[in-house]
Order: structure tokens, then C-alpha cells, then sequence
């Protein structure tokens, strides 16, 4: 081993005294020198690196836009293929909207037992007003029931079969909250109110929740299926777009290569026109989805007038809208990173 | 600088395009190779270039043994050698600059450098005045021009030139070996692909001649 090249070597004892001094100091130099240099090195690396990025998105761009009208085809074809799943989305959202209405009409009647002193009700109201799926309780008791009951009935002749005992019990209308309520936790609130010693029975009507709430599923699971498909279809359109530039521009590929590109480098303006793709598409499809929603706006606003069904129609929102272009831009890279993949390797000079 | 050993090249499904040649370059030294047409001129700059894989025997370029060399590393390899090629290969859609400019920005000058590089690079050749125009819109005589452009811009070690005085007037034939002979003075290694007689016997120090893939003769010109 030569000296000096490795001054924090081990053996450094066994060298002389002063030939160790000045070869340390000069290959200290020297390995600063190096260290210098390949942080420079590094850093130009770096710089090259993110200025071939910067241009290749600019330059993506601009080569689609200067065949504006096969561009438009595939932007047109991906915001299709983003609209119909986004469309279905709000049609989901909104019924959604709809299900709290019903939940928030969802009731739960409580028939006291005839034995249970007034009291011992308003004591069972009471706490149940604490409850976190209650929004309101409302006590009618005997006297107000028999009221109400005479106040409709007037002047029938059922009127005279109650005689002079009042024959209805206290009943608590136990209005839940829409927020949290769900057919499950209903239908178990339910059944701890029929535990309750208090209680005669239970009056509760959850079948429209309950179908309400399975249609939800259903078009849930609808949205996933088609978000799946126009997914492919959208990975599938831009890595056939991008197979088709690769081989347009077989030559310049072939010529950059001759001189000396790798493949990340040729690949990198391929990726961010798929990116492009992607985005362009998906606020294509935010744009036809907004303009369907506003045309749609009246009839729904009116129809839900007339229907007394309370149904809006959702809008997309700035989270959807980003959600879209996102999905839209991470799809165009998967479809050009696969196509590019496949395709580069494929075409070498000979 | 260059060293092939008992190379043979046969193409998939063809004859032997070269077969047992060896043959040493030195580093600085400008070099002819000569031979009709269908002899594996070519073919020897694509082996030295890693366009094609030899069938068998090593090529050493540089003191590294082209064998050994990975597919990712092949355009680290390219980048140093400063390539003409018999059809220029320009990029018909881009700038005369642009196409001067691409072996730069592949290996990522800054935009300055690039700037003040290609212009040096084409009033060499003579032609600045035509960086703003197409390629197609030349002849080809200043296409070809355009090609050594693109091959010195980037002051390669070694420049290979596969006939580059094929397209051009026995005047700018001479213009053109001129720069290479410029060039080879200031210590780049110049391997020339010719058939041109005259020229070889004006410039050729040293000529390898090449008979249907067999090397037949290596001739130096005595001082
Ligand atoms: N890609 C190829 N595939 C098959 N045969 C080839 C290929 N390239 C060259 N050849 C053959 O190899 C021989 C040498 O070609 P080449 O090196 O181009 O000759 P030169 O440059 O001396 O004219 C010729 O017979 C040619 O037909
Ligand atoms: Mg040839």
C-alpha cells in the first residue's frame, strides 16, 4: 500500500514521522479536490436532470397542441371515459342526500305501559334526549293522546265506545339523527328501547330506509365497477397513443439513440405527453360534467318541488374536480410508462 | 486507442461480412479505411460504435474491452465518439441548431454553452448562416456538413466518418478532410471511410484495405 492513501489507515504507527505527515496533507488535498469535484459533478447531474424534466413537459405539450385535432380525439375519448363514472358519482351523491332526509324522518313511536306514572316518562325522555342517535323526543301523553284522538274523531259514534276510561297510554315519538343514524343502529336502538321496563311496545318503520339504503349500495358498487373499466380503458387509449408516436417517430429515435440518448432519456417527453393526456382529458370531463349538472338543474329543482322528495342534484366540487384530473394524469403515465417500456427497447439502430 | 482482435461479423441469415480481422489504431492517429463497396467498412465503425455485436473476437476501445460492456452503459460509450454517418441522419423536423445542438443537450450542457459550442461548431463547417433553416431546405453536400457539425460539437476523442466526402464536390472535399486533418492535430483519433482515390493518396498516412470482409492490406506511407 503506497503511503498516504489511506491517512487514517491503522498501520499509520509504523510509518515514519514526517514522510506521513506531508503525504497525509497531500492526499488530504487531493481527496478534498475529489470531493469538490463530484459535489459539482452531482449537482450538475441534478440540474441537467430537472431542466430535461422542465422541457420535456413543455415540450409534451407543445407537440400536441401542433396536431391539434388527433389530440382532441384522445382528449375527447378519455374525458368521455372520465365523465360516465363521474356522472354516476353525483347521481350517487345525491341519493345519498336523499337517504339522510329519510333517516331524518325515520322515527321510532315508544307506547308506554299503562302502569307507568307521567313522571317516570318524562324521566325516560329525559334521558333519552342524551342519547347521540336522538335529535328530538317528543311526549304525548295519555290525556293529550285522547285529546287529539276526540279532536279527530268528532262527532262519530266511536267517540261513545271509549266511555269515560281513557284506554291510551303515554307515547314518546323519538325523532333520530340523521347524521348518524343507519337500518343497522336504528333497528338496534329499537331493540334496547323494547328492553326498557317502561315500554309496551315499539313502533318503527325503517323498510324505506332500509331499501334506500341497499339502492346506495348497489350504485355504489356500480361507480367501482365502472371507475375499474373506464380506468383500463383510459391506461389502454393513451398506451396505444403513445405505441403509435414511438413508431411515427421510429427515426429520431433511432438518430438520438446513434448519438447517445439512453432510454430514460428518450422516454421522459413520452411519459409527460401521457401526463398531458390524462390531465387535459380530465378537466375536458370536468367541463362536460359541470355543463350537464347546470342543463340539469331545472327540471330537478322542479320535479323535487312537485314531488315533495326534497332530491337535489349534487355539483362537483373542488376535491372531485382535482380527484378527476388526478386520476386522469396518473393513468396517462401508467399508459406511456408501459407502452414506452415496451416499445423503446424494441428499436435499436442496426 | 482502438484495438480489434480476430474480428468476424456475420449479419443473422447472410455471409460473413467480416471475417479474422485485427488491426491496432493509436491514439492521435488518422486512419483510411478503403475497399469496395460491400467489403464491411461499415460494418467495422458500427462494431466500434456498439451498433453491432461482433460474432466473434474482442474489440478494445479506449482500454476497455467492448465485450464487457453493459446495454445501459452503450450511450455513456456513443457519447465519446463523434459519429458521420454515410446518410447523415438528420432530424428532418428540427432547426439546423437543433440538430447540431442534440449530442449537447443529451449529454446536458447548459443552454449557454450549447449556444456558443453549435455556432463554433457550424462556422467550422461553414454554415451559421444556415442555423435557423430546415435541413431538407440544403444540399446534401451541406446536409453532410451539418452531420460532421453534429459529430465535433461536443469535442469527441474519437471521430468516425463513414464516407463523408461521398456527397461533395472534389473542392469541398478537400475543405472537409482539411478539418479533419485540424482536428487530428490537436490529438483526436480520426478513423475515415473512403473510396475515393484521390483523396487517399493525398491524405492517406495510413489506409487499411478491406476485400469482401478479409483486411488485405495495411499500408503506411513512407517519409
Ligand atoms: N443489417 C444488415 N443485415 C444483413 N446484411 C448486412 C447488413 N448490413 C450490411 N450487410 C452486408 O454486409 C456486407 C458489408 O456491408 P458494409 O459494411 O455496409 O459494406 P461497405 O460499407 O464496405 O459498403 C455487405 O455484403 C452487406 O450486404
Ligand atoms: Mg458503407
Amino acid at each position: 500500500m503506497p503511503y498516504g492513501a489511506a491517512p487514517s489507515g491503522h498501520d499509520y504507527r509504523a510509518k515514519d514521522k514526517s514522510a506521513r505527515s506531508t503525504n497525509g496533507v497531500s492526499s488530504y488535498r487531493q481527496s478534498q479536490y475529489q470531493a469538490h469535484k463530484s459535489a459539482v459533478k452531482w449537482h450538475e447531474h441534478f440540474r441537467h436532470y430537472l431542466k430535461h424534466h422542465a422541457q420535456s413537459l413543455i415540450q409534451a405539450l407543445m407537440q400536441q397542441l401542433r396536431s391539434p385535432f388527433s389530440s382532441l380525439l384522445t382528449y375527447g375519448v378519455i374525458a368521455i371515459a372520465l365523465t360516465l363514472p363521474t356522472g354516476l358519482y353525483l347521481i350517487a351523491d345525491s341519493v345519498k342526500s336523499m337517504n339522510q332526509q329519510w333517516n331524518e324522518s325515520a322515527q321510532i313511536s315508544l307506547f308506554s305501559k299503562k302502569s307507568v306514572s307521567l313522571p317516570k316518562i318524562q324521566g325516560l325522555a329525559d334521558r333519552l334526549r342524551k342519547h347521540p342517535l336522538v335529535a328530538h323526543v317528543k311526549l304525548m301523553t295519555s290525556k293529550q293522546a285522547l285529546a287529539e284522538y276526540k279532536e279527530i274523531y268528532k262527532g262519530r259514534n266511536t267517540l261513545q265506545l271509549l266511555g269515560e276510561k281513557n284506554p291510551f297510554p303515554s307515547i314518546l315519538i323519538i325523532s333520530l339523527n340523521a347524521a348518524l343514524a343507519n337500518p343497522e343502529s336504528i333497528e338496534k336502538f329499537a331493540n334496547k328501547l323494547q328492553q326498557h321496563g317502561e315500554t309496551q311496545t315499539i313502533l318503527l318503520d325503517t323498510l324505506m330506509v332500509k331499501r334506500l339504503s341497499k339502492l346506495i349500495e348497489i350504485v355504489n358498487r356500480t361507480v367501482l365497477v365502472l371507475v375499474i373499466i373506464f380506468a383500463v380503458g383510459i391506461f389502454l387509449i393513451v398506451g396505444n397513443t403513445i405505441r403509435l408516436e414511438i413508431l411515427n417517430r421510429k427515426d429520431e429515435i433511432i438518430v438520438t439513440k446513434l448519438i447517445g440518448a439512453n432510454n430514460g432519456y428518450i422516454r421522459r417527453p413520452l411519459l409527460y405527453s401521457g401526463l398531458w393526456y390524462g390531465v387535459i382529458g380530465g378537466i375536458f370531463a370536468c367541463i362536460i360534467t359541470i355543463i350537464s349538472t347546470v342543463y340539469l338543474k331545472t327540471p330537478i329543482a322542479e320535479f323535487s318541488q312537485l314531488s315533495e322528495a326534497r332530491f337535489q342534484l349534487s355539483i362537483l366540487d373542488a376535491n372531485a374536480i382535482l380527484i378527476i384530473i388526478a386520476l386522469g394524469a396518473s393513468l396517462g403515465w401508467l399508459g406511456s410508462w408501459m407502452a414506452s417500456y415496451r416499445h423503446l427497447r424494441q428499436i435499436e439502430p442496426t | 486507442m482502438i484495438q480489434l482482435h480476430n474480428i468476424s461479423k456475420r449479419y443473422p441469415g447472410g455471409h460473413d461480412a467480416l471475417s479474422d480481422i485485427s488491426f491496432s489504431i493509436e491514439k492521435g492517429e488518422m486512419v483510411f479505411i478503403a475497399g469496395h463497396s460491400g467489403a464491411g467498412k461499415s460494418t467495422i465503425l458500427k462494431l466500434i460504435a456498439l451498433i453491432e455485436k461482433p460474432s466473434g473476437g474482442q474489440i478494445v476501445f479506449d482500454k476497455r474491452n467492448l465485450k464487457k460492456i453493459r446495454r445501459t452503459v452503450i450511450p455513456y460509450h456513443r457519447r465519446k465518439i463523434g459519429m458521420i454517418y454515410q446518410n447523415n441522419l438528420l432530424l428532418s423536423d428540427r432547426s439546423v441548431f437543433a440538430n447540431v445542438a442534440l449530442p449537447l443537450e443529451i449529454t446536458g450542457y447548459k443552454n449557454k454553452d450549447i449556444k456558443k459550442r453549435v455556432r463554433a461548431s457550424l462556422d467550422k463547417v461553414g454554415l451559421l448562416q444556415y442555423e435557423n433553416k430546415l435541413p431538407m431546405r440544403l444540399s446534401s453536400g451541406e446536409q453532410q456538413r451539418i452531420g460532421i457539425a453534429r459529430a465535433i460539437v461536443s469535442k469527441p476523442s474519437v471521430i468516425l466518418a463513414d464516407e463523408p466526402t461521398g456527397n461533395l464536390d472534389p473542392a469541398l472535399s478537400k475543405e472537409i478532410m482539411d478539418l479533419f486533418v485540424e482536428f487530428n492535430q490537436v490529438g483526436v483519433t480520426v478513423v475515415v471511410v473512403s473510396h475515393d482515390v484521390d483523396l487517399l493518396l493525398r491524405y492517406g498516412e495510413r489506409v487499411l484495405t478491406l476485400d469482401k470482409g478479409k483486411l488485405i492490406e495495411d499500408y503506411r506511407k513512407k517519409h
